[in-house]
């Protein structure tokens, strides 16, 4: 009996021990963890805010609402609308919300190459899209983004066969996986619900990786507020390293000009803290300095002015990204861009 | 892998259930398997170093016993010499190369040796002492050398014990791997509950001072002398709590597979004089020290001036085992230094005899107290990043005054609480090897109890322990 009972026991953990070194079997499992609502297996982690399911502060236990954007007219459909955008924008956008686009192509960020054949019968007009957090780490390396939206291969250069056995063997996400597999999910969330909330009642300690408004009303996303590092809104950023994010921007419209695109955009989003501030410190102006630079000799879709005077709730309280109405807007001026720049 | 993970847990879940089910005339192969993997999933090919000193000490163990005269010395010297080689260009070659570069730059010269970009093998300082405690014993006739080649390569890499100790005796442990160790489940509740309290140590008060050390020692300037006052004695519990923590998982994981390692920690800081805190702290490494260093120098037998440079040459070379640094050299030469002045008291200072039970209990707590406080200091030079800064800390600490106020990350409810700890700690910890877990209701009480504490109370970064970088 002792020995069937621990033989169950061995190849239940193997089995999960297995499952989580697997890059493949742990995609399955995600899907399968992300699709379902059950109380044992399905995850939490986005379902009540990305910030949410770090800090598990049960104040922060909103239900996550979904994203509606408001249907356009779509009447003349010269445009193909390619947009190279991020989190803020992935899953949350469709070809409908845009004025005459007949077709929205969208490539992450976080994917690899994306090769479409460009119509020459369409007007082509690409959107990069990216969160000011991310801004200065994604364009001060002028290598990182030039072959999404081409027809070259992505190099696989790097790979050697002896890092490919030793990651089938030794995963080093395995803990990460581990921790999603097993504990992320309501169950094991109320426990850590009861844990965050008494180390921040009684020892003001939250996560590492969040911090709370001024208002206590939003959780942000410490990176963005660490000035040790280049994500933060409040970090000084040298004129140096700007002027060459800059250059490193003109470079790529250039690229993807020289690939067949009739327009290329440049389009920041800001960082929670940037609009609603934090304590004391002071924003470095990131996004209003790129703006303003004489060097900048590209068009932007720029929503941070209509987000500073906006009386909207544009971020999401438990999450590191805008909402609706912040989202709105973006696709509002987006449209502005659309009709005024190429068809009027 | 690191003990403090879900990744341990669930494969010490896997290998304690395969042992079980296993027969035992195969269970060396899952020991073995299951020790090289938990070895590799640090970095893969530094398997290779360990290999290579396993294939070295085992026919050098074997040829030792077979041979005599100078033949045998020579086969123990040069088992020696490759276990030592790779300490040195692993560990300590860049140190070495550093301070002669230094030297080179007071003669304006150039250092001719280049600087190797090399990474540590995780617990290597560990599996060396003991594969070179394995040839000196088979040298000094105490252990028959070993043939079975696989049983010899677990005694080196057992898991439980391979990257942080404690520093296993041939004599102790291979045998064990011979024995049938049976299904008890009353030793299984000990080893659980032993790794719980390991668990506890390491998540719960280890890392949750570390966050006040580790905020005082990087940020020296800043810092005043009271806020350095409390993170160094934090840090004397911080060391302790992590490193008994770790050995405590390590014993108590043997433990369920029916091992029995050597203790490696005695309620260090009650001890009365330093001599006696060298009996409880790290025994395993101290014992060795003992045994292969300082009686071969003689031990207690040889003039006071030889004596003290024994102790002191001991307590250097301890200092240099756990980092190629200046400040762990000079941590063990104050050690040293302790040692050499309480010899020398002791010889010319005869205690009073005291009659009242009041004073001598007053006089143990006195000794106890200074004797923390003498470790403590040595421990300045332990954590400190250089000399320099250690220097900097006892300047601001003997500077220390009533109008400094404390700077830490925590809040003074967090800061109680880690007092409370330490208190609990002090006074509690030999409850949990002490419990009478007949029975199952107080074993099931203590053991959830303890892991519910450690999911509440701890603070979960995944801090490597500290004796792994030795």
């Amino acid at each position: 009996m002792k020995k069937s009972l621990g033989g169950i026991l061995l190849l239940f953990v193997l089995t999960l021990y297995i499952i989580c070194t697997n890059e493949y079997l742990m995609k399955e499992v995600t899907d399968l963890k992300f699709s379902g609502n059950n109380f044992l297996l399905s995850s939490i982690k986005y379902k009540y805010g990305d910030l949410y399911g770090i800090s598990y502060l049960s104040k922060f236990k909103i239900p996550f609402p979904d994203y509606q954007i408001k249907k356009v007219e779509n009447a003349k459909k010269r445009i193909d609308l390619y947009i190279l955008g991020d989190s803020y924008l992935a899953g949350k956008i469709h070809t409908s919300n845009f004025l005459n686009v007949d077709t929205l192509y969208f490539a992450d960020w976080r994917g690899g190459s994306t090769q479409y054949k460009l119509d020459s019968s369409k007007e082509k007009i690409l959107i990069i899209e990216t969160s000011e957090r991310a801004f200065v780490n994604r364009f001060l390396d002028n290598t990182k983004m030039k072959y999404v939206f081409s027809n070259l291969p992505l190099s696989n250069k790097g790979k050697s066969s002896h890092n490919s056995i030793s990651n089938l063997f030794f995963n080093k996400k395995i803990n990460e996986n581990l921790e999603f597999v097993i504990f992320d999910n309501e169950l094991f969330s109320t426990f850590k619900q009861w844990r965050a909330d008494i180390s921040y009642k009684y020892f003001n300690t939250l996560s590492a990786n969040v911090a709370i408004s001024n208002d206590g009303h939003y959780l942000f996303l410490k990176e963005t507020i660490d000035t040790n590092l280049n994500s933060s809104s409040f970090r000084t950023i040298q004129p140096e390293k700007l002027h060459q994010c800059i250059i490193n921007c003109r470079d790529y419209i250039e690229f993807y000009k020289s690939q067949g695109f009739n327009q290329v955009l440049i389009s920041v989003i800001p960082n929670p803290v940037t609009i609603l501030g934090y304590k004391n410190y002071e924003y470095n102006n990131l996004i209003a300095r790129i703006q303003f630079s004489p060097e900048r000799t590209f068009k932007t879709v720029d929503v941070y002015s209509d987000f500073l005077h906006s009386k909207l709730q544009l971020y999401h309280f438990s999450d590191s990204h805008w909402n609706t109405n912040g989202l709105q807007i973006w696709v509002d001026n987006v449209n502005k861009v659309l009709m005024n720049e190429f068809h009027e | 892998m690191l003990f403090n993970s879900l990744q341990f847990i669930l494969f010490f879940i896997i290998v304690s259930i395969a042992y079980f089910n296993l027969k035992h005339k195969y269970r060396w192969m899952l020991l073995l398997f299951a020790s090289s993997y938990f070895y590799m999933a640090f970095v893969p090919i530094y398997i290779l170093i360990l290999g290579c000193t396993i294939v070295v000490d085992y026919f050098a163990g074997i040829l030792i016993e077979k041979t005599s005269g100078k033949r045998r010395k020579m086969f123990l010297i040069l088992s020696l010499c490759v276990n030592i080689g790779f300490l040195m260009v692993f560990k300590y070659y860049n140190f070495i190369n550093n301070n002669i570069s230094q030297i080179f730059g007071i003669l304006n010269k150039t250092n001719p040796l280049p600087y190797l970009s090399i990474l540590l093998p995780i617990g290597l300082s560990f599996h060396t002492f003991q594969a070179m405690s394995y040839t000196i014993e088979v040298y000094r006739g105490n252990q028959k050398s070993e043939r079975h080649f696989g049983i010899y390569a677990l005694y080196v890499m057992f898991y439980p014990q391979l990257v942080a100790g404690p520093i296993e005796r041939p004599q102790n442990l291979i045998h064990q791997f011979y024995t049938n160790h049976k299904y008890d489940f009353e030793r299984i509740k000990k080893g659980l509950l032993q790794m719980a309290w390991g668990f506890f140590k390491k998540i719960v008060i280890a890392d949750r001072l570390a966050q006040i050390v580790d905020y005082s020692y990087t940020n020296v300037p800043s810092q005043n002398g009271l806020s350095l006052i409390l993170a160094t004695v934090f840090y004397s519990f911080q060391i302790y709590c992590d490193f008994s923590g770790y050995s405590d998982i390590a014993i108590g994981s043997a433990r369920v597979m029916g091992f029995k390692l050597m203790n490696n920690f005695r309620t260090p800081y009650l001890a009365k004089n330093v001599s006696e805190f060298w009996q409880r702290w790290h025994i395993s490494l101290s014992t060795w020290f003992k045994d292969y260093l300082y009686i071969p120098l003689g031990g207690n037998r040889v003039s006071l001036p030889k004596l003290c440079f024994n102790l002191f040459l001991v307590f250097v070379i301890s200092g240099l085992w756990h980092g190629a640094n200046w400040t762990f050299i000079i941590w063990g030469a104050l050690h040293g230094f302790y040692l050499i002045f309480a010899i020398i008291k002791n010889k010319h200072i005869n205690p009073p005899s005291v009659k009242s039970k009041f004073l001598r209990i007053l006089n143990k707590y006195i000794q106890v107290i200074t004797t923390f406080v003498l470790i403590s200091f040595a421990w300045i030079f332990f954590r400190s990043v250089n000399v320099k800064s250690a220097w900097e800390i006892i300047l601001k600490i003997f500077s220390v005054s009533f109008r400094d106020s404390l700077l830490t990350p925590l809040n003074k409810l967090e800061i109680a609480f880690s007092f409370f700890l330490i208190i609990f700690l002090i006074f509690k910890e030999k409850y949990f090897f002490e419990l009478n877990s007949k029975s199952n209701v107080k074993f099931i009480f203590v053991f959830l109890g303890l892991i519910l504490c450690t999911f509440i109370f701890g603070v979960f970064n995944q801090n490597q322990f500290i004796y792994f970088q030795f």
